[in-house]
């Protein structure tokens, strides 16, 4: 409730100091400081925070913490953590690593765990996470084992096994990918402090990296646990052009239908769902044509240092209605709300500036598009 | 602009009305009646709304409009159609359930491409509500042939055609129907204004009164819109022992498995979401074996929080005397010691109630009382174990109970509610709230109440009642004077 409060008044009795002692020496009379103590009121500025860890005798890993109690309280701890997270997320940006899932694509060259090579007839119960992850394997390998493929998912990105199975198993031809997911509402923050939403868009953007699949992700609002519940039967699916999974929740059950009329169905619903669902990324590739629609975004944000080669950096040009991430070649244009608000919040706060900043921003995204969009021999 | 004052101002339009001259029959000064035309300000009582409205000489049901809308305007929209649905509620709440409906399954349904559920394949995708119907409709037919049925549901009370089927059900063997469903946690209305929980509410009433028909709705809380929308596929499911159907929540779409392994299964999902649900009420049959738990009924009641009480007989009983119950109870009936024994008890109990009336508020209507008056017949007490009381008893009786309708007591509900049905039997008191009828199978059950918003919105209603919906103190004495004087 009260981080700094309580923080203060840990140390204070950690050193034994007196209140009043304390008081005169920042310059702020009894009262006030009292307030402080029980938390019915902050200090308003940083310097009364370093005023007291010198009068205190702290050490730098004390004077951290008390700082950031500081911060915390300052800034409400919901815009804090989801600072802490965009910074996070820009910091370790690298969306290839999470491609080498090994024991994964193993298991994928086998299906000697499955009780029969055949497919059934027309649907079956399947049992356990394991058996889903297989059987969705096969049904995906199956898809992309001819040309036009199309894949449909319904199901929240943060499921781990199913999301990495999707990033790494082997298609044979290139293939669509229609995936639908649930936003939250509101800006919480989760039981790890993250923001959920910025998660959701850190598990799918590493799709969109991919050569072989033309990714596509539509989103809606709701409170995904209501929607994800229990009591939803099975809200989650994965559909191909021949067969349909559609799973619990929780996966430890699914019932797969191979019935053509039960996958017609699910088409159905599911472009239903698609059709009144706006696209959260639209992405484009790094060239003279698409270089226009960076126009309307006038803020540039690149790394403070970068790396070679510049298109192994992730570049941010945000305005107030849109923004894109610009990364490897591709251009992410996204215009959802609570991603944007989120960026433009931390991006143009001071401490964003020791990793990301505006200065230069133009000229480095010209040097961007000249490496990789050399000019032909003629112009 | 509030709607009164929209309404208002398009009779002034309408009817050529010169505001100032109304101002000054009405006796409002001219910057109040301005405010009340923009909506700034309510008029502050009824008496004004008529005033304005035999000003303006409107006809009843121009009036009855005017008046309808000052109320939508003073209670807010909320509490407004809230308590429209509960008087709904009452007014259709039927007489005699065993009349209700013919059954709708003899209706015959057209034939259709799949056809029957014998040729059916294990697992067959239903394109069409009608189609869903008929699969419906054939899986219960078949469960009441079992012998020991059983029908399990995961659905919102709004599939008319599911409902209106099991509703006018007279099953031959016991059928029992678990229903799990969702309630909403706020106040929602459904798109014509009806609130979300009297909608469902009359929706699953007739199921509780079908002979033979064992119905356990459960419910659990929950954004309604949230669970049940297109994006959740096919969140509602309808098991019986051999078949299940999975469907949309809009019920165009469905699967229909005939798979033990599958519906073995869903049953199983389906027991493990029971844990967590609530029993929608809790029953009580009025037989002797559970007597001592009716009687724990009045215990509930405490003096001094307000008990309100709907029954359209009025409630006589504790102004029986104990000589007349003996005399009441049939010779013929075999029991009839323990039986005057059990009234004796309740009319000592009730009488303790009356001792202090101040905070009793009951509602009769003069028909219920008429049928007293004329047959000397007690509608709670079964008729086949009761004699009718004599004409002097039925004199002195009315007489008491003038005497609390003078102090107010007992008030005589007025239109709309003036034809209340004699089966609906209504007490609300602080949390708890109880429903008192008859069905088919019992001669009588209590139902009380578990869901607390459900006692919140009866109570609601009630507490509303005096204001408006009774006749007053002198209409009522000369009323009761009537009867007595025919006897």
């Amino acid at each position: 409730m009260h981080p700094f409060s309580t923080c203060l008044n840990a140390l204070i009795k950690a050193r034994n100091v007196k209140i009043t002692a304390l008081s005169q020496y920042l310059n702020i009379d009894r009262s006030s400081f009292h307030q402080v103590l029980n938390g019915k009121r902050l200090p308003s500025s940083p310097d009364i925070v370093d005023s007291i860890a010198a009068y205190l005798s702290l050490c730098p890993e004390e004077h951290a913490a008390l700082k950031q109690a500081w911060t915390i309280e300052k800034v409400t701890p919901p815009v804090y953590y989801r600072r802490k997270h965009v910074r996070s997320f820009l910091e370790s940006y690298l969306p290839e690593a999470s491609f080498t899932n090994l024991p994964l694509w193993n298991m994928m060259q086998d299906f000697s765990g499955l009780p029969d090579g055949r497919f059934p007839e027309s649907h079956r119960l399947l049992n356990g996470r394991r058996e889903v992850l297989l059987y969705l394997g096969r049904i995906l390998r199956e898809e992309t084992a001819h040309p036009q493929g199309r894949i449909a998912l319904r199901f929240q990105p943060d499921q781990k096994p199913f999301m990495d199975l999707l990033r790494v198993f082997p298609a044979v031809y290139p293939f669509r990918m229609d995936h639908i997911i649930c936003l939250n509402q509101t800006d919480e923050i989760d039981t790890n402090r993250k923001m959920i939403n910025l998660s959701l868009l850190s598990e799918i953007l590493p799709l969109y990296q991919k050569q072989d699949i033309t990714y596509r992700t539509f989103y809606h609002y709701d409170d995904s646990h209501s929607h994800f519940s229990m009591f939803n039967g099975m809200p989650c699916l994965f559909l191909t052009s021949s067969c349909a999974i559609s799973a619990r929740a929780d996966f430890q059950n699914a019932l797969l239908y191979t019935d053509k009329d039960c996958v017609r169905i699910f088409w159905d619903l599911f472009r239903k769902c698609r059709q009144i669902s706006p696209q959260l990324i639209h992405a484009y590739p790094v060239c003279e044509i698409n270089r226009p629609l960076l126009e309307p975004m006038e803020e540039i944000y690149i790394p403070v240092s970068p790396v070679n080669p510049l298109h192994r950096n992730l570049l941010i040009c945000i305005s107030e209605q849109k923004m894109a991430l610009i990364y490897n070649r591709i251009i992410h244009l996204i215009q959802e709300v609570s991603i944007l608000s989120a960026f433009r919040d931390f991006l143009t706060c001071e401490e964003a500036n020791d990793i990301y900043t505006s200065k230069n921003g133009k000229e480095f995204l010209n040097g961007l598009w000249r490496e990789l969009c050399p000019p032909s021999p003629n112009s | 602009m509030s709607a009164f004052s929209e309404l208002l101002s398009n009779f002034i339009v309408e009817k050529n009305a010169d505001v100032s001259q109304m101002v000054r029959y009405c006796g409002y000064d001219r910057s109040t009646m301005y405010k009340i035309l923009k909506g700034k300000r309510n008029p502050p009582s009824l008496d004004m709304v008529f005033r304005i409205g035999h000003f303006l000489r409107l006809t009843q049901p121009e009036l009855q409009h005017l008046m309808e809308s000052w109320q939508l305007t003073i209670l807010g929209p909320l509490k407004y159609y809230r308590r429209k649905s509960v008087e709904h509620f009452l007014r259709s709440f039927p007489d005699d359930f065993a009349s209700i409906r013919e059954d709708v399954l003899l209706r015959s349904v057209p034939a259709l491409s799949h056809g029957q559920i014998s040729d059916a394949p294990s697992c067959l995708a239903l394109d069409s509500q009608m189609e869903i119907n008929s699969f419906l409709r054939q899986i219960i037919i078949k469960e009441i042939e079992h012998g020991q049925g059983s029908i399990s549901l995961l659905v919102q009370p709004d599939y008319d055609y599911l409902f209106q089927t099991l509703g006018s059900l007279s099953p031959d063997n016991p059928l029992s129907v678990d229903h799990i469903f969702c309630l909403s946690n706020t106040e929602a209305l459904t798109s014509d204004h009806q609130l979300l929980h009297i909608r469902y509410l009359e929706t699953l009433f007739p199921l509780f009164t079908r002979k033979n028909i064992g119905y356990t709705p459960l419910y659990y809380h929950g954004d309604v819109h949230t669970r049940f929308n297109t994006y959740n596929l096919m969140p509602c499911m309808i098991l019986t022992t051999e078949y299940a159907i999975l469907c949309t929540s809009d019920f165009q779409n469905g699967i229909f498995f005939n798979d033990p392994t599958v519906r073995d299964y869903l049953q199983q999902c389906f027991d493990s979401l029971k844990k967590q649900c609530s029993a929608l009420f809790r029953i009580l049959s009025a037989d002797l074996q559970e007597f001592e738990q009716i009687l724990g009924l009045n215990h509930l009641i405490k003096p001094g929080t307000p008990a309100y009480i709907i029954q359209a007989e009025g409630v006589l009983f504790p102004f029986l005397r104990r000589e007349t119950i003996l005399s009441m109870i049939d010779p013929s009936v075999s029991n009839r010691e323990e039986l005057t024994e059990h009234y004796t008890v309740l009319l000592e109990r009730s009488c303790r109630a009356l001792s202090d009336p101040s905070w009793m508020h009951q509602f009769f209507t003069r028909n219920g009382l008429l049928f007293f008056a004329r047959t000397g017949r007690f509608r709670e007490l079964p008729s086949d174990l009761c004699r009718p009381v004599s004409p002097e008893d039925r004199i002195r009786i009315l007489k008491q109970f003038k005497e609390y309708c003078k102090s107010g007591v007992f008030r005589m509900l007025r239109s709309p509610l003036e034809q209340l049905s004699s089966n609906l039997r209504l007490a609300i008191t602080g949390k708890i709230g109880y429903l008192v009828m008859h069905t088919e199978d019992c001669p009588l059950i209590y139902m009380l109440f578990n869901e607390t918003f459900m006692v919140e919105i009866f109570r609601d209603y009630m507490e509303s009642l005096e204001e408006f919906y009774c006749y007053s103190v002198e209409e009522t004495l000369e009323a009761i004077q009537e009867m007595i004087d025919s006897l």
